[in-house]
């Protein structure tokens, strides 16, 4: 057998074999990126330094897919050449490949670095006062003039490249920064002879000031007013302070976390706003757990305060630091007016697959003692909201929601409307709805949703289909058509919308036609079928500098009555 | 109430001479996406990037990235960047708060704090898009509902139904037309409703277009 063929096979058997397999105790390997390319030859970002030498193989692997085999024809100090044995090739930029290298060089090409004070007798171990590895230069002045350096990056070890394991800037070494958002929103609705009417706009700011006192919190700041015309209520103006907090530590070097002032509580955000103080901790193991104490603000567009108070507690569970299964509960004692209120109980789980279903259910349970009238049983099951939804390979959808409501017995004002003692006994909403989509290939996608619902009084439910087809007449653009109907307790719906829109470079635009037929229960005659068209249409931009602008209009003809409404939405972020 | 009127209208103004300053007032980094300021914290490790420089940085300084630096965020890590997302600063997700995967594996919620509370679901998407939290199709979302929004309704603002709208507070309203329509009960008096005993039902009479169209 000539030489030729015999090194063509042996090249063969180590390019097949496994990366572990050729990584010995002997030899390791070396990544490399190609630098520059020309046909059949190219530049890596490694060289002698990092052991690599004339003669090595290489194995090229371009993002598209298959590899390129290839010998280092020269080896400079940080980077090297090699040839390709497809003459022809040209790589990209950037082509990851490998080259295995004997150990014995890494050794000799090690950079000789002089300890300052001390070599750790254990590289990996965190290193309390090691030397920076720096070329061998040799020290003139046996003395500094300055205190001795320390090193504080305590996960750099010799050895390591210098710039992966840099020490992170610790929150309070960090220089003030202040990011956030302002935005501003407008809302007309009229009828065509002004009979109804109603206005909305709303601006607010949205802050966050990162170690403004220099001890590495956050300060967020986040308000909005709000002013409404209303044809039947005049006009009023509302100011809605929902946040002003300052949160220290929950970073990866500090697992002790504390906020106060007027937040959202970070643990169990079922628990709502608080104006008080939330500590929380993570332990070793990745879990969770907290307390929080103060006011609670009316979730309305008062935020009065200072009328309810509740202390709370939560842990929870982990399944790994990645948090995709994450199992909590919590418990919430409330007063009103300083008199025991409500005794709360909130269970979560949240499980996100990496491939199937996630599931995501809240529970709110409410304990009812001695002084409370209106459930017979002292657990009652008021709020749960539950979702189980699975995204297949190659964009199929299916999701599976349950809701259940019931009003629970408290004195708090402004969590649920106001109803009368038969209706916080009886009423209740139980909702399941299924939808999923499915792509028939490229062109195009089904979509439907089924639901049902359930009430004290009523049953009802609802249905749509769809098709979903991308590039029908333009390459970003979209077309749906949905038919639905909808049974409700008073109304019956069939119709139909067409909707068109896509994305541009600067954002995304659609419009939207729609015809339903909406049959009133009890009536006949002409006032028995309302015939409903909608025509809507909305424009996004976002633009450099951080500002995004949306507007839309709506047009709604009614039984002879012609409504439209209008809206404009702009948001700078810094 | 938490503050008096006066008060109210004053912070008000204070609010909206802030949101004027912030839109007015030119932003320090505009243009630059992608530099680095102490505030994002440290760098992400460039063990796995080229080991040549110059394919990103410009001369000595570090911070700043070549200006004809591209990052085809779909191609190099098969997630399409959309709206919003595709005009943030790298480093906002990029840094050293940790990997983006443990917060992206979480969906929205893994980087946007729930303001409902957790009341609606987990899926921000069905009423929010990417480009900016200003939700849209409220009017088709709740013909889903119990309570399909029929004539006037459909242009009727969410707070005269759900008093905590203006806070993301959507839990449901009992669907009876007095729950909303109470104050106009009291007041119709041709008939005398109240003393007719009719008190409910009113959409055996009454069309949700106009309450003077009754049959």
């Amino acid at each position: 057998m000539s030489p030729l063929p015999l090194a063509w096979l042996c090249s063969f058997v180590v390019a097949a074999a496994p990366a572990r397999w050729q990584e010995t105790k002997e030899t390791t390997t070396v990544e490399v990126r190609v630098t520059t390319s020309a046909p059949g030859s190219a530049i890596v970002d490694r060289g002698s330094a990092d052991g690599l030498a004339r003669g090595d193989r290489i194995v090229l692997k371009p993002r598209g897919g298959g590899t390129h085999d290839g010998f280092v024809t020269e080896a400079l100090e940080r980077i090297a050449k090699i040839e390709l044995n497809d003459r022809g090739a040209v790589l990209a930029a950037g082509t990851r490949g490998e080259v295995t290298v004997l150990k014995s060089r890494l050794a000799k090409a090690a950079p000789p670095a002089k300890p300052a004070v001390a070599e750790p007798k254990q590289p990996p171990a965190p290193p309390k006062a090691a030397a920076p590895p720096s070329p061998a230069a040799p020290a003139k002045k046996e003395t500094a003039d300055h205190p001795p350096w320390k090193n504080q990056d305590e996960s750099f070890a010799k050895g390591m490249p210098l710039l992966s394991q840099v020490k992170p800037l610790r929150p309070e070494e960090r220089a003030m920064q202040v990011s956030g958002r302002a935005w501003a929103l407008a809302d007309v609705s009229r009828t065509d002879d002004a009979r109804f009417s109603n206005s909305a706009f709303r601006g607010g700011v949205d802050l966050t000031a990162e170690n403004p006192f220099g001890t590495g919190g956050a300060l967020r700041f986040d308000s909005e007013a709000l002013y409404r015309t209303e044809q039947d209520d005049g006009h009023q103006l509302d100011l809605l302070p929902r946040r002003l907090s300052y949160a220290w530590g929950g970073t990866r070097f500090e697992p002790t976390r504390l906020e106060f002032g007027r937040f959202l509580q970070f643990g169990v955000p079922e628990f709502g706003v608080v104006d008080g103080v939330e500590w929380t901790r993570r332990t070793e193991g990745g879990d969770r757990l907290g307390v929080s104490a103060g006011y609670m603000p009316e979730p309305d567009d008062d935020f009065g305060t200072f009328e309810d108070f509740q202390v709370a507690a939560y842990y929870q569970w982990n399944g790994d630091d990645s948090e995709r299964l994450a199992v909590t509960t919590g418990l919430q004692k409330s007063f009103h007016d300083w008199s025991s209120d409500r005794d709360l109980l909130v269970a979560r789980i949240r499980r996100l697959s990496v491939d199937g279903w996630d599931l995501l259910a809240t529970a709110w349970v409410d304990y009812y003692g001695a002084g409370d009238h209106a459930r017979s049983s002292p657990l009652d099951l008021t709020q749960a909201v539950a979702s189980l939804a699975r995204h297949f390979e190659g964009g199929d959808s299916l999701d599976l929601t349950f809701r259940h409501v019931r009003f629970p017995d408290i004195d708090r004002q402004g969590e649920f409307t106001p109803i009368t003692l038969q209706e916080l006994e009886d009423n209740r909403l139980d909702r399941l709805a299924l939808s999923g989509s499915t792509w028939w290939s490229d062109d195009g996608r089904f979509h439907g949703q089924v639901g049902a619902w359930n009430d004290e009084d009523d049953s009802g439910g609802f249905g749509e289909a769809g098709v979903d087809v991308p590039a029908l007449f333009l390459d970003e653009g979209r077309t749906d058509l949905t038919v639905f109907v909808t049974a409700g307790p008073f109304t019956s719906i069939w119709g139909a919308r067409l909707g068109y829109g896509g994305f541009t470079a600067t954002g995304r635009w659609d419009v939207v036609y729609e015809i339903s037929d909406h049959r009133q229960d009890g009536f006949t005659g002409a006032l028995q079928d309302l015939v409903h068209q909608r025509v809507f249409a909305s424009r996004s931009f976002t633009l450099a500098g951080g500002w995004s602008v949306a507007v839309n209009a709506q047009a709604l003809y009614i039984d002879r009555d012609l409504s439209w409404s209008a809206g404009a939405f702009v948001q700078k972020n810094f | 109430m938490l503050l008096r009127s006066t008060a109210r209208t004053r912070l008000g103004l204070l609010v909206a001479a802030a949101v004027v300053a912030a839109c007015v007032v030119p932003d320090a980094r505009s243009g630059l996406r992608h530099r680095w300021w102490a505030g994002l914290g440290a760098v992400v490790p460039h063990d796995t990037f080229p080991g040549e420089c110059k394919l990103c940085h410009v001369g000595e300084q570090w911070n700043v990235l070549a200006e004809e630096f591209a990052f085809d965020h779909e191609k190099e890590t098969g997630v399409r960047l959309v709206g919003a997302h595709d005009q943030a600063h790298c480093l906002r997700c990029h840094n050293d708060r940790g990997p983006i995967s443990v917060f992206w594996s979480q969906g929205c919620a893994g980087c946007h704090e729930n303001v409902h509370q957790g009341d609606l679901g987990g899926d921000c998407t069905v009423c929010h898009g990417q480009t900016t939290w200003f939700p849209e199709g409220q009017v088709a979302l709740h013909q889903r509902t119990r309570f399909p929004l029929t004539g006037v309704h459909a242009i009727t603002a969410c707070h005269r139904c759900h008093p905590g709208a203006a806070v993301g507070n959507f839990v449901p309203t009992d669907t009876e037309c007095v729950t909303c329509h109470y104050a106009d009960l009291q007041v119709a008096n041709n008939p005398p409703h109240i003393a007719l005993g009719f008190v409910d039902r009113c959409e055996r009479c009454h069309l949700p277009t106009d309450w003077h169209q009754s049959q």
